[in-house]
C-alpha cells in the first residue's frame, strides 16, 4: 500500500476532494539533490552534490552573503586613490590560500556581472589586491611569486605586495617600540640597523610560537588596514573553518573579548576614517572553498607559515594546537566547527567605554587591578593598562630569549594607535 | 637545587605549575593558601556566621578544599561553621572506597559529616541506573540526581551555602565544552564563581583560579589522606577530548587555564538582547503558558524548576515505568505512545521523591538537636548523631516511627496532599 501511495503521489487526492499540487520529486539515493539527473560527487552542506550544481550554488550562495552584506554598510566615498571613481572600491587582502582565492574568483566574477548590467548599482567599482609578503622572516620557494602573480592577472586586476618589515615604516613620527619587564616606551630607532634586521630580531630571539604568530597577526592586520586606507572595503577571506579555529584559539588566548568584534560580518576597526572590514565568506567552510577552488582550476599557492612542515602531533603553538584539535573533532563529529562558529556568533560585546586594545585593535582594554588581581602572578605581563591581557601575554613572552628564563628587551613596531596612546601617557 | 625564589634562604623544592617560580616547601603552602584567601575574600565569598558544607566526595579536590577551609577559618578567622556534605551514589567499587576517606577526614578535622544517597533519596542507587539504562546516558541521571542531593543534603543540614572543589582546570575545561557544543546559556554562566539567584541554596567555587596540577602537589606535600580513582561509570569521552587540548595547551603556555576563565567571563559579561527579552516577557504573560514558566517549584517533590516537574521527577518516573528514555531528550512521542501526561495522577508514578516541604519540616525537627551538639570537636568514629554524623541515621532505613511522625507533621500543617504523597513515598 505504501508503495502505491508514493508511486501515485501527483493524483492522490487530499482531505478535501481537490488534487494535491505534484511535490517536488525527491532525488534518487545517490543522485545530486539540486538537478536530480546527475550522479552526486560531492558531500557538503548537509546534503550531497554534482559538480555543476555545486558550483553554481556556490556562486548563488556568495550573492546572496554580499547582498546580506550591502545594506549595513552605507558606502563610504572613495577616496583619491581609487581611480575608476563611480562607486566603491574594495582591496582584498589575498594570502593565497584556498578561502582568499576563491574569494578574488567570486568578487572578480561579481564585477564582471555588475559591469554587463550597466544600469545596476555596482556592489565594487574597481578591485585590487594586496599580498603581505612574509619571506623576511618565513622561508619561501621563490617559484611561488610567479604563480600569485599570473593567478591575479587573470583578472586584469592590481596586484600590490608589502613587505612584511615596512611595518616598521608605519609611524609617522619614525619612532619604535621598547618593551622591557613590564615597561613600554618609545625609542628613535639605531640608525645603523635597517628595518628588516629589527624585523628579524623580534622573530629570532624568542622561543615562543604562539607569541611571533600573534604578533605577526596583529603587524598583518595593520599593514592590510594602511594598504586598503583610501578603499572603501578591505576583504577578508575568512571561511567558517577559519573563524571557528580563531574563536576556539582566541578562547585559549585570554581574548574572548574580542570574538564578537572578528566574527563580525562587517567591522571598522579604526574607526569611520578606516575602510569596513568584510567577510563574505564567513559562511562558507574551508572544504567548500577548497571543493571551489579545486573544481575551478584555481592556483592555490601554499605559501609557509610559523608552523609549516611541523608534524600535527607536535606542541607548537597555540593556534597549531587549536586547529589539529577542531580537525580531530571535526572529523569524529561532524558540524563542530559550524558549532562553534554559530555559538560564539550569538556572543555580544560588552556595553564598555573601554578602548580597544592598540596591538590587536580588538580586545577591550580593562582596568590593570581588575586584571591583576584574577592573574594570581600566573605571568609576569605587567602590561595590561597599555595592551590587553591577552597582547600582554604576547609581549612576555616575546622578551623570553630561551626556555630556561633569560629575557632581553624587544623591540617591535610602533603603530599609530600605540603612538597615540603613549603620548597620552607621558601628558599625564 | 636552586633557592627558593620568594624566601630565597630555603631551597626550593619544585615548581609551581601556575607561576613557574621555584619555591620551598613551606612558600608553596602559604602561596597557595593565601591565593585562595584572596579569591574568597576579593569576591564576598562567605559572610561571618555562615552554615557551610563542602561538597566532599573524597578525592584529591574536596580534600584539599576541606582541609584549606578549615586552615582559613582559623587563620583569618571567617567565623564559618563549616560541615562536610556526601553524596553517595552507590557505585560499589567506587564511591564506597571514597566515602571511607571521607570518614576518615571527618575525624582528622572534627567536621562533622552528613552522607545523602541516591539509594534513600530516590529508591535508586546507580549500579541498580547503570544496570537499567546502561553505559549510554547514565551521567545524565548522575548529574541530575546529585544536584539535588546536595541541595536536599543541604537543606536537612540547615547550611546556607554549599562550596565545591572545582578548579582552575575543570571550569577551562567546561568552557571550552560549552562552545563546542553550542551551550551558550551554560557558556554564559559556568564560570561564575559564586551562584545564588535561581532559588536553590548559595553555591561557590574558591578553587576556581586553583591549578589541579598545584592541588594534587599540595595534597602529596601534606600527606593529605585522599582517594584517586575515577568513576567506574563515567566514560568522559567528550571532556576527554577538551582536557587533552586544555593539557596541550598548558604545556606550551601554563597561562592558558587563567587565560580561557578569563575568556569565559568576557562571555559571561554581555546580556545577550534575545535572552533579556525571555526574561523580562513571563512577567506580563504569565498566565498564556503555565507549562513553562521562569522559576518555581516541582509538582510532586517541591524542587526548585522551570517546568512543572523537575527533571530528576522525570527521569525516576522513567525509571520506575522502565522506560528510562523519558527524560532524554525530546520524549514528546514516547510519552503519547505510553499514553503518559506530566500530570499524571501520583498513584501511578511508583515511588516519588520526597517533597521538599517534608525535608524542611525534618530540618525544622532537627535543628533544636544539631545546634546542640557542638560542630568543632571531632565526634568518635561511628557516632549516631542527629542530622549530622553517622550518614544512615536521617535519610536511610525509613523506619515505621519516622514514616508516622512525618506524616504526623504534616496533618499539623494542614497539607493532607503531601500527608498523602508522604505516606506513598513510604509504601
Amino acid at each position: 500500500m505504501c508503495d502505491q501511495v508514493a508511486n501515485d503521489r501527483p493524483a492522490t487526492p487530499n482531505k478535501s476532494g481537490r488534487l494535491s499540487k505534484p511535490r517536488s520529486r525527491e532525488a534518487e539515493q545517490g543522485y545530486c539533490s539540486k538537478c536530480k539527473t546527475v550522479k552526486a560527487t560531492i558531500a557538503v552542506r548537509q546534503s550531497i552534490f554534482c559538480k555543476a550544481c555545486f558550483l553554481t550554488g556556490t556562486e548563488a550562495k556568495f550573492r546572496t552573503a554580499m547582498s546580506k552584506l550591502r545594506p549595513s554598510t552605507p558606502p563610504r566615498p572613495a577616496g583619491s586613490g581609487s581611480n575608476e571613481s563611480s562607486g566603491p572600491s574594495g582591496v582584498l587582502a589575498l594570502s593565497g590560500g584556498c578561502c582568499s582565492v576563491a574569494l578574488l574568483h567570486l568578487l572578480a566574477m561579481l564585477i564582471e556581472q555588475d559591469r554587463s548590467r550597466p544600469h545596476a548599482v555596482p556592489q565594487i567599482a574597481s578591485l585590487a589586491v594586496v599580498f603581505i609578503d612574509e619571506s623576511e622572516i618565513i622561508p619561501c620557494d621563490p617559484a611561488y611569486y610567479p604563480r600569485l602573480e599570473a593567478l591575479v592577472r587573470q583578472y586584469a586586476i592590481p596586484l600590490r605586495t608589502v613587505k612584511l618589515s615596512s611595518a616598521f615604516d608605519l609611524n609617522t613620527a619614525g619612532r619604535t617600540l621598547v618593551v622591557e619587564n613590564t615597561t613600554v616606551s618609545s625609542t628613535v630607532p639605531d640608525p645603523t640597523k635597517s628595518s628588516l634586521d629589527r624585523l628579524r630580531a623580534v622573530f629570532d630571539s624568542s622561543p615562543s610560537t604562539s607569541a611571533k604568530e600573534d604578533l605577526l597577526d596583529s603587524i598583518r592586520t595593520h599593514l592590510l588596514l594602511h594598504a586598503a586606507q583610501d578603499a572603501t572595503y578591505l576583504f577578508l577571506g575568512s571561511s567558517t573553518t577559519t573563524l571557528a579555529n580563531r574563536v576556539i584559539a582566541a578562547t585559549a588566548k585570554g581574548k574572548g573579548a574580542s570574538i564578537p568584534r572578528f566574527l563580525a560580518p562587517t567591522s571598522a576597526p579604526l574607526g569611520s576614517a578606516s575602510p569596513t572590514v568584510l567577510k563574505p565568506l564567513a559562511t562558507f567552510t574551508a572544504k567548500e572553498l577548497g571543493l571551489f577552488t579545486y573544481f575551478r582550476r584555481l592556483d592555490v599557492i601554499p605559501f609557509p607559515t610559523l608552523t609549516s612542515a611541523r608534524p600535527p602531533g607536535l606542541k607548537v603553538s597555540v593556534h597549531h594546537i587549536t586547529q589539529s584539535f577542531l580537525a580531530k573533532l571535526e572529523a569524529t563529529q561532524e558540524g563542530t566547527v559550524s558549532a562553534v562558529y554559530r555559538t560564539a556568533a550569538k556572543l555580544r560585546a560588552s556595553p564598555t567605554d573601554a578602548p580597544l586594545c592598540p596591538l590587536c585593535l580588538e580586545c577591550p582594554l580593562e582596568p590593570a587591578d581588575v586584571a591583576a588581581g584574577t592573574r594570581h602572578g600566573a605571568t609576569t605581563a605587567g602590561h595590561v593598562a597599555m595592551v590587553c591581557w591577552g597582547c600582554g601575554t604576547v609581549l612576555d613572552e616575546l622578551q623570553r630569549r630561551d626556555r630556561r628564563g633569560a629575557r632581553g628587551p624587544v623591540e617591535v613596531p610602533l603603530f599609530d594607535q600605540i603612538a597615540e596612546y603613549l603620548l597620552s601617557d607621558d601628558d599625564e | 637545587m636552586p633557592a627558593c625564589q620568594r624566601c630565597t634562604t630555603a631551597r626550593a623544592a619544585l615548581k609551581r605549575p601556575k607561576t613557574g617560580e621555584s619555591v620551598c616547601k613551606a612558600c608553596f603552602y602559604l602561596a597557595f593558601e593565601t591565593e585562595i584567601h584572596e579569591t574568597i575574600t576579593t569576591n564576598h565569598l562567605f559572610r561571618r556566621g555562615e552554615k557551610v558544607a563542602i561538597g566532599a566526595s573524597g578525592g584529591k579536590d574536596s580534600t584539599v578544599l576541606a582541609h584549606v577551609l578549615h586552615l582559613l577559618n582559623q587563620r583569618y578567622d571567617y567565623g564559618l561553621d563549616l560541615v562536610l556534605l556526601s553524596v553517595d551514589e552507590g557505585i560499589t567499587g567506587y564511591r564506597d572506597d571514597s566515602l571511607a576517606t571521607v570518614q576518615r577526614n571527618q575525624v582528622q578535622y572534627g567536621l562533622p559529616l552528613k552522607i545523602v544517597s541516591y539509594g534513600d533519596l530516590y529508591g535508586w542507587t546507580m549500579d541498580e541506573i547503570v544496570a537499567q539504562v546502561g553505559l549510554k546516558n547514565n551521567c545524565t541521571f548522575c548529574g541530575v540526581f546529585r544536584r539535588q542531593a546536595l541541595d536536599r543534603g543541604a537543606v536537612l543540614l540547615g547550611v546556607d551555602h554549599i562550596v565545591t572543589g572545582h578548579n582552575a582546570d575543570d571550569i577551562a575545561e567546561t568552557v571550552l565544552m560549552n562552545i563546542l557544543r553550542g551551550d551558550i546559556a551554560r557558556l554564559q554562566r559556568c564560570t561564575s564563581i559564586l551562584n545564588n539567584n535561581d532559588g536553590t541554596i548559595k553555591r561557590s567555587k574558591p578553587f576556581k583560579y586553583t591549578y589541579e596540577k598545584e592541588i594534587v602537589m599540595y595534597a602529596y606535600f601534606k600527606n593529605l589522606d585522599y582517594f584517586s580513582t575515577e568513576c567506574i561509570y563515567a566514560p568522559q569521552a567528550y571532556r576527554g577530548y577538551a582536557r587533552t587540548f586544555l593539557k596541550d595547551l598548558e604545556a606550551i603556555r601554563p597561562s592558558a587555564i587563567l587565560d580561557i576563565i578569563h575568556s569565559g567571563e568576557a562571555f559571561a559579561a554581555p546580556s545577550d538582547p534575545p535572552s533579556a527579552k525571555t526574561t523580562a516577557a513571563p512577567a506580563h504573560a504569565h498566565g498564556e503558558k503555565p507549562a513553562q514558566r521562569d522559576a518555581g517549584e516541582c509538582e510532586r517533590c517541591g524542587y526548585m524548576s522551570s517546568q512543572r516537574v523537575c527533571k530528576a521527577c522525570v527521569l525516576l518516573e522513567g525509571l520506575n515505568r522502565g522506560l528510562p528514555r523519558l527524560g532524554i531528550g525530546k520524549t514528546d512521542r514516547l510519552r503519547r505512545r505510553h499514553n503518559l501526561h506530566e500530570a499524571t495522577s501520583p498513584e501511578t508514578l511508583g515511588r516519588t521523591i520526597e517533597h521538599m516541604a517534608n525535608v524542611r519540616l525534618e530540618a525544622a525537627r532537627a535543628s533544636p538537636a544539631a545546634a546542640a551538639s557542638p560542630p568543632t570537636p571531632p565526634p568518635p568514629a561511628g557516632a549516631a548523631g542527629v542530622g549530622v554524623g553517622e550518614p544512615s541515621t536521617a535519610l536511610s532505613a525509613p523506619s515505621a516511627a519516622a514514616a508516622t511522625a512525618r506524616g504526623v507533621g504534616v496533618a499539623n500543617n494542614d497539607a493532607p496532599r503531601l500527608a498523602s504523597r508522604g505516606a506513598l513515598m513510604e509504601l
